[in-house]
């Protein structure tokens, strides 16, 4: 996916073609499903709704600057058997939100789609107030809640479509729209993980902006003779904790990142299925620490804040020094 | 300081294009074939405008900087800086050469010249001259202007020119790539913490930061020549672009502040 433009920023969403994948994956999600609503607290433009209020006029509801109002009203949409899919930025969807979110949403298990848009520091020019570091530690939190998380917008078009057949509150967390898809088209299954790269001396766990920062450092490791495996994480919950555990069995060496907090979000979901099972393995976790990081475009973010492709890479060349204990044998002895 | 800037890179990185003329155009080495000689250009004393061609039997290359001087068969010397940017700027300005040196090699004056004038390729044409240009002629304008935009951005940064050191100043290890289709054609800039370098080719070590890729010869042709405005350019996929929009734009705009310096002579 290009950009097709030259001088546009963050707010020219409609000339960026990755965001415009799901737009028209929603609209097409319409027409087969007559269930299907939409609605938005005054982005209509931004997050792309514009497109289905064009062709559902009637099935699109703005609800103004109110965002508890927004998820308060599409649970009530839910509760007379639409699908209400709720998008707005992240930050507001998830902490303004929050509290409708669990009671009205998740707590009676209502079938609402929550997109939040510009995650992360996707939309860093906005500072810290748009910057969203904490949804998916909050939505993990919550309970009943599906957390998806897709790496480009061709990949958010799936996400969309699986979030709609899946009967139950579902958060998707969506960044930019400028994403670079890695790897074939392939279809999304809630649930499973997706390895970009086979490698065994380590292994990277990413979603979102991060996924093709994690497969640029891959490639760049590789030229000094170390394997990298690349993991997507789509799925932040239901997580598959299976593979997890089976690739870090296989490498030992993990960095998890995330252009979230480290605190609730992939790391420590990672780090807790390690340490559940017992594996013994070091890992690295890469992304938003405890401080606010300021305005600024994004990848200048990432790269401040320590979870861009340079910091993957040196965190993957520390690993390679590190020796870790690899006897996993239980069996008793004869 | 402008004069001396633009004076810096028509030693710096126009010259170096006659290496890739020669190297690209069969009639100019074969014009070149029985020639040998050093022609050394230089500004006035302390401003660090130094450069030779050196012609070898149909092959040419550019030394630069004050040891290019040495051994020089013709030395052509510009009194000030102004007159050195006016002469490759192709207004009225002409060097003083040893009247010694001049007679002695009046063949090796004589072809310099000639080669000189070889890089009017690279100046703006009316749109039937350029549709005029055959297939050869539009790649070497295009190759020639992807190694200049580049080697000039990583010269003015060097030197100080504040606009192209904005780019590297703090910056990441970050690669600007610019690509056309499926030919050699490449160029790209570097840049790591306040330092700068461009390079041919594509960047082996590290995938672009943002990449320029211009479907094919011709879609490039069109863009620089400004056939095409920087709408259409996108509109009609001459050119995509990939990587952060931002820096796209930053380095757009970069572009369009040395073409201005450069335009300002």
């Amino acid at each position: 996916v290009k950009v097709q433009g030259f001088t546009w920023t963050v707010a020219d969403h409609d000339l960026l073609s990755s965001s415009d994948a799901w737009g028209e994956a929603l609209v097409a999600l319409g027409r087969e499903d007559p269930r299907v609503v939409t609605v938005t607290a005054d982005l209509g433009t931004t997050t792309k709704l514009d497109r289905f209020r064009h062709a559902f006029p009637d099935r699109h509801f703005n609800v103004g600057v109110a965002e508890q109002n927004l998820v308060a009203v599409a649970a009530g949409l839910a509760a007379t058997g639409l699908v209400p899919v709720v998008c707005t930025y992240a930050t507001f969807a998830c902490l303004r939100a929050a509290e409708f979110v669990r009671t009205d949403v998740a707590y009676n298990a209502r079938n609402v789609k929550i997109v939040g848009t510009l995650a992360g520091v996707a939309f860093g020019q906005g500072g810290p107030t748009h910057h969203a570091f904490e949804d998916v530690a909050l939505m993990r939190a919550i309970p009943g809640m599906t957390v998806l998380a897709p790496s480009d917008g061709r990949e958010m078009a799936a996400a969309l479509r699986a979030a709609i057949a899946h009967d139950g509150p579902v958060y998707v967390r969506y960044g930019r729209g400028v994403e670079e898809p890695e790897g074939p088209e392939r279809p999304f299954a809630i649930g499973e993980l997706v390895t970009l790269r086979e490698g065994g001396d380590a292994a990277v766990f990413a979603y979102g902006a991060t996924v093709s920062h994690a497969i640029r450092a891959a490639e760049r490791v590789a030229r000094t003779g170390a394997s990298v495996r690349v993991v997507a994480v789509p799925t932040l919950k239901p997580l598959d904790e299976r593979g997890i555990a089976a690739i870090a069995r296989q490498t030992r060496r993990i960095v998890t990142v995330e252009d979230h907090g480290v605190v609730g979000g992939l790391g420590s979901a990672v780090a807790e299925v390690v340490a559940r099972a017992g594996i013994a393995a070091v890992v690295r976790m890469l992304g938003h620490r405890d401080r606010f990081l300021p305005a600024g475009v994004p990848e200048d973010l990432m790269h401040l804040g320590g979870f861009d492709e340079d910091a993957i890479a040196l965190a993957l060349a520390e690993l390679r020094g590190v020796t870790v204990p690899t006897d996993e044998d239980w069996e008793d002895g004869a | 300081v402008s004069a001396w800037l633009r004076a810096r890179v028509h030693l710096h990185v126009v010259l170096p294009l006659l290496e890739v003329v020669a190297r690209e155009r069969p009639d100019v080495a074969a014009r070149l074939r029985s020639l040998e000689g050093r022609v050394a250009i230089r500004g006035p004393a302390g401003e660090d405008l130094a450069a030779a061609i050196v012609i070898d039997r149909g092959s040419v290359s550019v030394e630069r900087g004050p040891r290019a001087l040495a051994n020089a068969d013709v030395t052509c010397a510009f009194r000030d800086v102004g007159s050195l940017d006016a002469f490759f700027a192709g207004r009225p300005a002409l060097p003083s050469i040893a009247p010694l040196s001049g007679l002695r090699h009046p063949v090796l004056l004589a072809k310099t010249a000639w080669l000189l004038s070889t890089l009017r390729v690279l100046a703006p044409k009316p749109a039937e001259e350029l549709a005029r240009e055959d297939a050869a002629a539009r790649a070497l304008r295009v190759r020639l202007v992807l190694y200049l935009v580049t080697a000039a951005i990583s010269r003015l940064a060097k030197d100080g020119f504040a606009p192209a050191r904005d780019i590297a100043e703090g910056s990441p290890d970050r690669v600007y790539q610019w690509s056309v289709g499926e030919s050699d054609i490449a160029a790209f800039v570097r840049v790591a913490n306040g330092r700068v370098r461009a390079g041919r080719g594509l960047y082996a070590h590290r995938r672009p930061f943002v990449a320029f890729a211009f479907r094919d010869v011709d879609a490039a042709h069109r863009v620089i020549t400004a056939q095409a405005s920087q709408m259409t350019s996108y509109s009609e996929g001459l050119v995509t672009t990939s990587g952060s929009p931002e820096y796209v734009r930053k380095m757009t705009l970069l572009m369009q502040k040395v073409d201005a310096l450069m335009l300002e002579a």
